[in-house]
């Protein structure tokens, strides 16, 4: 890494960022630009991808710091699997899929999964690793009470849980999207304001503890935050892959693992590339719409490859 | 997310919109909004199922250009093919239909997802929901797509029609009494798809005559274990080859019961495959389909 590295990596970003959101609002289905058009369902949906993809690269990017494991992403800890259990009951009530019905069951099942995780992890000399497999336990009985429900619903009801599924953002509503804005912003810079300790968490748990960080206070406001985070996304725009898991490691590879820059430039980086992502999922196949998180792995996942290979060759 | 909660909630507000009580006689639709004869007829009209395109063409007449925009797999009548896509029924898209600037939506409650429907409300758009689940919400979607469609009279003949038609089958049923064959209808393999409760296949066949071999199920179409279809052991199996998949996909199914030669339906060589391109769309064409499969279950017994 170079000095002046995270600065051009900014400027890039916001400028890939915002051609990306220009583009977002000026392509459509409809060939004429409709002013209408572009603020009820073109701009809510740019702002409303920008937050989520914002909010899952630092959730992912925080959750690798905090256990120290490449491998996590927002949806390792199984808070999402709680979101997605949430909004199918929710569903299964008969409630509307909007952010007062199933919205609000989604961001619930979220919340009991975490907190369920926070009691594990407060519990006297759980450490940190095995918290990580619980996330994991818990992932895996909200998914598999998901496909449980799915095997015995109706043929006709799967086609929109799956769509969910992979992500989702053709709920957005101008309300809603200002108000995830809002939510994400503020646990960003909650995230953001410990990068003090995420950088000593770099070190190992012991030389974090020696450097004078309360590892377990840190910890919990990190799951929290975290979960909050993912709480929020998903339960606004489904389960978007790829996001959380890729974009911090590609801000590391060029602009280096401290916290103080890697959480800021995953924030935008991740809103940019999530509103890349679904104005292709809206374009590539119209009039069908693409599930976004189909579109974030098929092209992130060779060009994440493609970075990784080009790295090791100028090292 | 299940489509049956949409339906719920769909139904749920039609109740709640029950007490809100428009006056006497009024039409209402499935979001319980009365319906009246707009001050001009509707000239860029948007259906938002293949099933409901027939519906307003019936209606329409000779004047189809109203039509701008249909649902994809809108096949019928081929006039349409020229109008523009929306996307499929179950996932159409949201701006598509904006940007047609449609001055009246058909929309579908046994179908399209509820949340996109009321989307298009919010957005000022004129939505009219019928639901085509039961063959009296089919007879009540022409006086609603008449009534919507500003030609009042002419739905309300549609309607008549469509219930005499309805009323001819059940006539010749009822001199058939005592023959009473129990149906599995078969929508996909693996997993096998079938056709339950509260659907308007389910009362084609009583209105035939015929029972649905898994009429007690409460999902809409189930996926049945193959032992459960053993147990029941249907007099007929019936694959309906809906349009837009090679047949050859269909013949396989029904192969797939060969080796089960203690079933009924396979000793009897009632194992068929039926064309359902007709049978499976609620409209006034499903009278052509029930002759069809009227021909098929009671063949001799016609007139």
């Amino acid at each position: 890494m170079r000095a002046g590295a995270p600065a051009r990596l900014a400027v890039i970003g916001a400028a890939f960022g915002l051609l990306a959101f220009t583009l977002s609002l000026k392509l459509g289905v409809a060939d004429h630009l409709d002013p209408e058009l572009i603020v009820q369902l073109r701009l809510p949906r740019a702002l409303l991808a920008a937050a989520v993809g914002a909010g899952l690269a630092v959730a992912g990017a925080a959750l690798q710091a905090l256990f120290a494991n490449p491998l996590c992403e927002p949806y390792t800890l199984g808070i999402s699997s709680g979101s997605a259990l949430g909004a199918v009951l929710g569903g299964a009530l008969g409630l509307a899929a909007d952010y007062g019905g199933v919205g609000l069951t989604a961001f619930a099942g979220a919340l009991v999964f975490a907190a369920v995780l926070q009691l594990l992890g407060s519990r006297g000399g759980f450490p940190t690793s095995s918290l990580l497999l619980a996330g994991v336990m818990l992932g895996f009985l909200g998914s598999s009470l998901v496909a449980l429900w799915m095997a015995l619903a109706d043929a006709a009801g799967i086609q929109g849980a799956l769509f969910w599924l992979l992500g989702d953002l053709s709920r957005a509503r101008l309300q809603g999207a200002v108000l995830t804005w809002a939510a994400v912003g503020l646990l960003i810079s909650t995230l953001w304001s410990r990068w003090r300790g995420l950088d000593a968490l770099l070190l190992g748990e012991e030389d974090a503890r020696a450097l004078g960080i309360d590892v377990p206070a840190l910890r919990k406001r990190v799951l929290i935050s975290a979960s909050l985070l993912v709480g929020f996304c998903v339960s606004s725009a489904g389960m978007i892959g790829f996001v959380g898991l890729v974009v911090p490691h590609f801000i590391r590879r060029f602009a280096g693992s401290l916290h103080s820059s890697l959480i800021p430039l995953s924030a935008l980086w991740g809103a940019a590339v999530l509103m890349a992502a679904d104005l292709g999922a809206r374009l590539a196949a119209s009039p069908y719409e693409l599930p976004v998180g189909v579109v974030t792995a098929l092209f992130g996942a060779p060009l994440f490859l493609w970075v990784l290979t080009r790295a090791r060759g100028t090292r | 997310m299940s489509l049956r909660a949409e339906i719920i909630a769909l139904l749920a507000s039609t109740a709640l919109a029950a007490f809100a009580a428009p006056s006497e006689g009024a039409l209402v639709d499935a979001l319980g909004r009365e319906i009246k004869v707009p001050a001009a007829s509707p000239k860029r009209v948007v259906t938002l199922a293949p099933s409901l395109a027939e519906l307003a063409a019936d209606v329409l007449g000779a004047e189809l250009d109203a039509i701008v925009g249909v649902s994809e797999y809108t096949d019928y009548p081929r006039a349409l093919e020229r109008a523009t896509k929306v996307g499929p029924f179950h996932r159409f898209n949201l701006e598509s239909v904006v940007a047609l600037k449609p001055d009246l939506v058909l929309a579908t409650a046994d179908g399209n997802p509820s949340d996109r429907v009321l989307r298009l409300q919010e957005l000022g758009l004129n939505v009219v929901v019928v639901d085509t689940s039961t063959l009296a919400g089919v007879e009540h979607s022409f006086r609603l797509a008449g009534l919507s469609l500003g030609r009042p009279k002419d739905g309300e003949a549609l309607a008549g029609r469509f219930k005499a038609g309805l009323q001819a089958f059940r006539g010749r049923a009822a001199a058939r009494a005592g023959l009473a064959p129990r149906v599995l209808f078969q929508l996909d393999r693996e997993p096998l798809v079938s056709v339950g409760g509260g659907t308007f296949l389910q009362e084609a066949l009583s209105a035939l005559g015929a029972e649905n071999a898994l009429s007690d199920l409460r999902t809409r179409y189930p996926r049945p274990a193959l032992e459960e279809v053993v147990r029941r052991d249907p007099d007929w199996i019936l694959i309906l080859a809906m349009d837009g998949r090679e047949s050859g996909a269909f013949r396989r199914m029904a192969d797939d019961w060969k080796p089960f030669t203690g079933m009924k339906a396979v000793k009897a060589g009632q194992v068929r495959v039926l064309d359902a391109s007709e049978l499976g769309r609620p409209s006034m064409r499903l009278l052509s389909g029930l002759s069809r499969l009227e021909r098929e279950l009671f063949p001799g017994a016609l007139p």
